[in-house]
């Protein structure tokens, strides 16, 4: 579980500028929801405001009263931080094309390379469990999974 | 009200074949329960087409139905307590203490007393169900907008028990929580609202998307972390069963929940998702040391008490009224169509072999839970320790599965990681997951039905508090914020008594 290592509360400071930045951003887009009815007095844009305002206000609270917060990762450890989120990207946004079993392969392999597999290790744990929960879900359990139009020329 | 269908209903529910059917149902619904975003919906939705093309009689499709939806509620706990991935709504709050009391390696205790509390909640339902079920399901149909949203009011109020040492960040979480509720079309005035044109965001975020994100990746990431500094040890499994010292602890909770997720079980909307929260909050509230949140079985007693309370009592406006409770019940009631049955008061005295053998299945169902799971804890326990590199890209996968599979959509996965990045920084700040999920489920009620009520009342508030119902429950929201001040104040006045007498003296 977490472990809490204090750290500068800048990152607080930052997280609470980019919460104050949404809240205003929300706000702002709030007024301008378009709508040419609404059978109760309060409409869909009081709602919105009212949690943006509260938001907004948390936020410089937050601001200046950060608290603790642990240090987030850096050099070779954001390094894999950031492999394992790209790599979760990229697999999923090409799932359509390339299909569920190459995607998912890479996307396992990748994991458990960065979970201490080795090279080889990581490959055979890619393609038997992408085959795994494959034939799990496609066959016993009868749902979609795409088969990749790259292949299908679909 | 004689309880003759009922006698009816146990004649047909141990018939052999009904029985396995129970049983079968009992299993696959625990199997298909573990599976992250496929829940009791899913698994009724997947047998009733099974069981209809089969010509299994009505009261046995029902029965393997029920039995379904106890088992996939059960097994939802199996994920949400050993990998922190929740299988349904209703087991988010069980993941809360579930998931740091399996890394202490006591999941074999949590899963035993999840499957006690389980029991008991499931057992005092189905006997509200059989006693009552008449007279709540007219209670139900009395709960209007402005009644729901005192209930929301109250939940809320029990929200106060999340607030830790950083309140601020509670809030914050709460609002997002909130925020997050707004996204998507807006019922009541067709408006599109923060959808950024983008036609999967129409619907708004699903609840499923954003707790395996919030949850499941975001926990994958910080084990990353604590992988390359060496801190991700083996867990142990630990003794078996909880102690008894654990389990007369947790004994009150549990009957607490039982009762009150029956009742928010009963109204129509709301639903396991809420009855769970309400539970964890309002013993939180109660009986917090500093424990809840770090593994207190007490805090996975409650919700899912409270959880398989409100299964069962999502079955009583369907069968009295022929209005579901949930979503599952929904699709049952389409079951009890296809073979022609019209629920209602009727069915109870028409087809008491239907109305009975439903009940009385209940009751088998959860004996058959209980004594298939009991068995099978120490199996269940043994998953955490499969070496990470094999556990933690299932985890991954289940997650990207479990929303695709639901969704059929790229988007909605992508959705869930980046929902689950922001989730990852979230915690490493230092903020707790849970008021995001409780603003989430609460949020919507209660702005559709503030709105709703207000459009009745042509926008006088005074209709908030114009019901019997809508006090009693802004009193008790009232009294579950201020008494355990009132009473911490009291102690410590109690305290200072002494010591200005000492002084005086």
């Amino acid at each position: 579980m977490a472990h809490a290592t204090p750290t500068t509360n800048r990152s607080g400071k930052i997280a609470a500028a980019i919460l104050l930045a949404i809240a205003i951003g929300l706000g702002g887009a709030a007024t301008q929801i378009d709508y040419a009815f609404s059978s109760d007095p309060l409409g869909p844009k009081a709602v919105p405001l009212i949690l943006s305002g509260a938001l907004a206000l948390f936020a410089l609270y937050y601001w200046f009263r950060p608290g603790e917060a642990e240090a987030f990762p850096q050099g070779p450890l954001l390094l894999r931080s950031l492999c394992f989120i790209v790599t979760c990207f990229a697999t999923v946004a090409l799932l359509d094309l390339v299909g569920f079993l190459p995607a998912m392969t890479v996307l396992i392999g990748v994991t458990a390379y960065l979970f201490g597999a080795t090279v080889p290790g990581a490959a055979f744990i890619g393609v038997a469990q992408a085959a795994f929960w494959f034939i799990c879900f496609k066959y016993a359990l009868g749902t979609y999974l795409p088969m990749g139009t790259l292949f299908s020329g679909g | 009200m004689s309880l003759d269908y009922l006698w009816t209903g146990f004649s047909v529910a141990l018939q052999p074949q009904n029985l396995a059917f129970g049983l079968i149902g009992c299993f696959l619904g625990t199997i298909i329960g573990a599976l992250p975003a496929i829940g009791p919906i899913n698994g009724i939705a997947l047998l009733l087409p099974i069981a209809f093309a089969a010509k299994l009689p009505p009261e046995s499709t029902m029965i393997l139905l029920a039995a379904v939806y106890y088992g996939a509620e059960y097994g939802g706990r199996i994920s949400s307590i050993l990998l922190n991935v929740p299988g349904d709504a209703g087991a988010v709050m069980t993941a809360v203490d579930g998931y740091p009391a399996a890394r202490q390696g006591r999941a074999a205790e949590a899963l035993t007393i999840s499957a006690l509390s389980s029991f008991v909640g499931g057992i005092l339902a189905v006997i509200g169900l059989t006693f009552f079920a008449p007279a709540l399901g007219l209670i139900a149909i009395k709960f209007g907008p402005a009644e729901y949203v005192a209930l929301m009011v109250f939940a809320f109020a029990t929200l106060a028990s999340m607030v830790g040492h950083e309140p601020i960040k509670t809030l914050i979480g709460c609002t997002l929580g909130l925020l997050l509720t707004t996204i998507g079309l807006d019922p009541t005035s067709g408006a599109y609202r923060f959808t950024l044109d983008q036609p999967e965001l129409h619907d708004g975020i699903e609840f499923i998307i954003l707790v395996i994100g919030l949850f499941s990746i975001s926990e994958v990431l910080l084990m990353l972390e604590h992988q390359m500094a060496g801190r991700l040890k083996p867990i142990p499994v630990g003794k078996g069963f909880p102690s008894w010292a654990d389990i007369k602890a947790s004994f009150w909770p549990t009957i607490r929940s039982s009762a009150s997720g029956f009742v928010i079980g009963v109204l129509p909307g709301t639903g396991a998702s809420v009855a769970s929260a309400v539970a964890y909050t309002t013993e939180k509230r109660l009986l917090d040391r500093g424990t809840f949140g770090k593994g207190d079985l007490r805090g996975i007693a409650a919700p899912e008490a409270a959880n398989n309370a409100a299964a069962g009592g999502a079955f009583v406006p369907m069968l009295t009224l022929g209005v579901p409770g949930s979503g599952t019940t929904a699709v049952m009631l389409g079951a009890l169509m296809l073979y022609n049955i019209t629920p209602g008061p009727q069915l109870f005295t028409e087809r008491p072999e239907i109305a009975g053998g439903l009940i009385a299945s209940m009751y088998v169902g959860n004996v058959l839970l209980l004594l298939m799971n009991i068995p099978l804890i120490g199996v269940f326990a043994r998953m955490l320790q499969v070496p990470n590199m094999w556990l933690i890209p299932a985890i991954v996968i289940l997650s990207v599965l479990g929303v695709y599979t639901a969704y059929s959509s790229v988007m909605s996965v992508l959705i869930m990681l980046g929902i689950g990045v922001v989730g990852w920084g979230l915690r490493k700040l230092g903020f707790d997951m849970a008021p995001i999920v409780l603003g989430f489920v609460l949020g919507k009620v209660l702005e559709t039905n503030l709105r709703n009520a207000l459009a009745i009342s042509g926008g006088d508030p005074s209709i908030l508090v114009d019901s019997a119902i809508s006090i009693i429950l802004w009193i008790a929201a009232a009294l579950i914020v201020a008494l355990p001040w009132w009473l911490a104040r009291r102690k410590r006045a109690g305290k200072m008594a002494p010591l200005s007498a000492e002084a005086s003296g």
